[in-house]
């Protein structure tokens, strides 16, 4: 049967793992190097080349060569000016609600480019395990919002990829620690990746892991530091210039060297620095650079992370004191800075023991085992929404629905009534964030509820559910309640990618595409219908019986056949058609089944109550 | 128990498809109370959550992957909503149809059920924090805001007492005729708490979760 990976898909590096026979390991790639630097190139023709290839193509070809696009994941154009300083790229012109990248003469977004990482990691995969890969467990960073989530959710799609779970980077790690040891207690994940920086406070108790607490900030990362000290190079050597006015081949350059050197000072005191000739930059030379030189600029860089730890031990109730453990995450977290910090905002040292560059990937794969329903019952992961989920009310003030750390999947009911007489439509704006004032969050949605019927003011009542699931992603709808009937609407997020657009990306990354895609969507029925009668099978063993009458058992058994003798066959549309029946009939056993669940749970656990 | 619990759960899923709150108390199967034992409510969360959630669905049916959310959701809705007390208070007094809590009402309008002569106590207490420039976070170590913090901090405490008493009382005998009139009291120190708690987070300029307070 077909093993789910795990990626890590990072701002500087991705990794995919995959756990066989109850050990979670890396795949290498065919030389054994573990990790794909998330640098991809566009060349001319259709060439794209992806990872250490592209990286080196980045010297001579800075503008078609996308790295960090990670940081560019869910945000708009009119987002981008801010992640410009990082990279030389070229956009798009028009404004729109995804950035559009234009490198070797073609535009494309940052979920293509993120797909195209995505694919290379997967047909690593293929090739190590000699079988066709579809589920995957993709890790964001615990303070991704909504919009930032759904785009890594189109790149797994456009990847060709059975997105499980989108799974918190320091949840990962914690699950790669804890099912390592089965450590028990309150434990804090410092994840300093390439662009992100993540604290998470977790507590460990049987086999449960739940989150009690995340924050962190989405434009802090290990990157930063070989910005920093990138800059503190050319000063030396170029008095007067700087990092952002270079030649983007020069900064290229001077950023790998930085990152060498970050590197070097992390293992001795002092290093020699020797900067070659860069384009634009005639003046070769070559200089000493103390550890302590190096901090001296790093530390306000590292300092920044104290503060979101302090808000997240507090709003996890948690003392440093209390803490078991600290769980160091991340290439940056070598650093002797920034070790020397998680031990001074914690009170204790981190720990070692897993590779702080593997441990989310390793945690990936271990929750895509778990998905798969392949061991592991007694583990449970609790996780939380990172950002307050809001709605912008009169004055531009943000009402909060749903608070930040809330236990997902999650959802929240608002009532709105009509302010003025005949009021058929109703603006809703929905923001994500901290802040008071909704232009100081970010904006998720803006949406018209319409088709209300014209009353006297504050007649009509307009219910709006807002759903986060378990990969914290929110869908919203409205119910307008007049009396006696009410309206379902279902509420699009206004940024992202439509079904469609997806759909056509996916078809324009096949060669042959149509005989492509039907091939896929015969195989993708047949994999769905299979495991729809896998698990009825299981349910009609073990409840069946006792839940169904007769008739009922019948009627299923017989929808059952019909799909298993479709499976047989060709035409995926009658298997989908079939198995969508099949779900109907069964619809009623389903509820009784979890009804029963509940029950039994509740009587088992009053019973408990009596006992103690 | 058990119709009380099926029914909480046949609300659940509501027509169209979406999760309505159904009944908290039912949801995680306690008597409904304001005094409760929150060790064994977060053991009942834990307890369901590990049958219930998506995790555990990976590989249903469309059907059951749907239940499970929906069932899931309104676990992680009730759990959020009781084991903090004050959301628990507006909770029980939304169901007994008082006041209004976070629900159903015009966006940013401030609760009722507070008189003239208190909404002037709080006016002048406001007018004096922006003469004095303490408010938004800037009180720092100023004398007369470290004091006006201590005495919306006891005032919170003397509320925190009085819901606590009233509760007492809720609970002797729900349904009875004074029961209702017990949880009105609830609703009046519910409505002066926030001002108190406005008062608190202007000064401190900080974000004051829901329920943080003597509690």
């Amino acid at each position: 049967m077909a093993r789910p990976i795990g990626i890590d898909l990072g701002t500087t590096n991705s990794l995919v793992a995959v756990s066989v026979d109850g050990q979670a390991e890396v795949i290498p790639d065919e030389r054994g190097r573990k990790l794909l630097p998330s640098a991809v190139c566009y060349g001319p023709g259709d060439r794209v080349t992806v990872g250490y290839e592209a990286l080196a193509a980045a010297l001579d070809n800075p503008y078609d060569t996308i790295l960090s696009v990670k940081r560019f994941m869910g945000r708009s154009t009119a987002e981008q000016e801010r992640a410009r300083g990082i990279a030389p790229y070229r956009f798009a012109e028009e404004e729109g609600p995804v950035v559009r990248f234009v490198a070797a003469g073609r535009e494309v977004n940052p979920m293509q480019v993120s797909a195209e990482i995505l694919r290379t990691l997967k047909a690593r995969a293929e090739a190590a395990l000699g079988h066709e890969v579809r589920d995957a467990v993709i890790t964001v960073p615990a303070y991704f919002d909504d919009a930032q989530r759904q785009a890594t959710k189109d790149a797994g799609r456009l990847a060709d990829l059975n997105v499980l779970r989108l799974l918190n980077e320091p949840t990962a790690a914690a699950l790669a620690y804890g099912l390592d040891a089965r450590p028990e207690g309150t434990f804090a994940v410092y994840d300093l990746g390439g662009g992100t920086f993540d604290i998470s406070i977790l507590r460990l108790e049987r086999g449960v892991f739940q989150v009690l607490a995340t924050g962190g900030d989405s434009h802090l990362g290990g990157d930063d530091l070989d910005r920093g000290l990138a800059e503190h190079l050319i000063a030396r050597l170029h008095p007067g210039r700087h990092v952002a006015d270079l030649d983007p081949r020069a900064l290229r350059r001077l950023l790998e060297l930085a990152e060498e050197v970050k590197m070097r000072l992390s293992a001795a005191e002092a290093t020699t620095v020797e900067v070659p000739a860069l384009p634009g930059l005639a003046a070769s030379g070559s200089f000493p650079l103390t550890r302590r030189e190096f901090e001296d600029l790093a530390r306000p860089i590292v300092e920044r992370t104290a503060a979101p730890c302090r808000q997240a031990l507090k709003d996890a109730g948690v003392a440093p004191g209390e803490l078991a453990g600290v769980i160091p995450v991340g290439g940056s977290t070598r650093v002797p800075l920034v070790r020397a910090t998680m031990a001074r905002i914690f009170g204790s040292e981190p720990l070692t023991g897993i590779d702080p560059d593997l441990v989310v990937a390793v945690g990936a794969a271990i929750q895509a085992n778990l998905l798969a329903g392949k061991g592991g019952d007694d583990l449970l992961l609790l996780d939380v929404i990172p950002l307050s989920l809001g709605i912008e009310t009169m004055g531009g003030v943000v009402e909060k629905i749903i608070p930040r750390n809330s236990t997902i999947p999650t959802s929240a009911t608002q009532v709105f009534t009509t302010y003025a007489d005949n009021q058929t439509g109703m603006d809703i704006h929905v923001v994500q964030g901290e802040r008071e004032l909704a232009t100081d969050c970010r904006s998720l949605a803006r949406f018209t509820l319409k088709g209300i019927p014209p009353r006297p003011a504050g007649m009509c009542r307009v219910r709006v559910t807002f759903q986060v699931d378990a990969d914290g992603l929110l869908t919203v709808s409205a119910r307008e309640e007049e009396t006696g009937q009410s309206q379902s609407v279902e509420v699009k997020p206004s940024y992202g990618l439509t079904d469609d657009e997806v759909e056509t990306m996916l078809l324009a990354s096949f060669e042959h595409a149509e005989e492509d895609v039907r091939e896929r969507l015969l195989r993708q029925s047949r994999i769905e219908g299979e495991r729809i009668l896998h698990a009825l099978d299981d349910a009609l063993a073990k409840d069946g019986d006792r839940l169904l009458s007769a008739d009922e058992r019948a009627a299923i058994t017989v929808a059952a056949g019909d799909l298993r003798a479709a499976l047989r066959g060709e035409d995926h549309a009658r298997m989908q058609e079939l198995a969508k029946n099949l779900d109907e009939i069964s619809a009623a056993f389903a509820e009784r089944r979890m009804t029963e669940s509940i029950r039994k749970i509740l009587v088992d656990q009053k019973a408990a109550d009596v006992k103690l | 128990m058990l119709s009380e619990t099926k029914r909480g759960q046949g609300d659940a899923a509501a027509p169209g498809g979406r999760t309505d709150p159904g009944d908290h108390f039912a949801v995680l199967g306690i008597e409904r109370s304001w005094h409760l034992d929150t060790a064994r409510l977060a053991a009942r969360h834990l307890a369901l959550s590990r049958e219930l959630h998506p995790d555990r669905f990976a590989q249903a049916s469309p059907r059951e992957r749907l239940l499970s959310l929906e069932r899931t959701t309104a676990l992680n809705d009730a759990y959020r909503t009781l084991r903090d007390p004050i959301r628990r208070a507006e909770y029980i007094l939304r169901q007994a149809g008082i006041g209004h809590g976070d629900h159903d009402h015009e966006l940013g309008h401030e609760t009722g059920g507070v008189d003239h002569e208190f909404l002037e106590k709080i006016m002048h207490m406001r007018e004096r924090m922006l003469e004095l420039g303490i408010a938004g976070g800037r009180g720092g170590e100023h004398p007369e805001a470290l004091a006006m913090r201590t005495a919306a901090a006891a005032a919170i405490d003397d509320l925190d007492r009085q819901i606590d008493a009233e509760f007492t009382a809720w609970e002797r005998d729900p349904g009875g005729s004074g029961s209702r009139a017990a949880l009105v009291q609830v609703d009046r120190c519910l409505a002066q708490r926030r001002y108190y708690v406005n008062i608190l987070r202007e000064i401190d300029g900080e974000d004051i979760p829901a329920g943080h307070g003597a509690l």
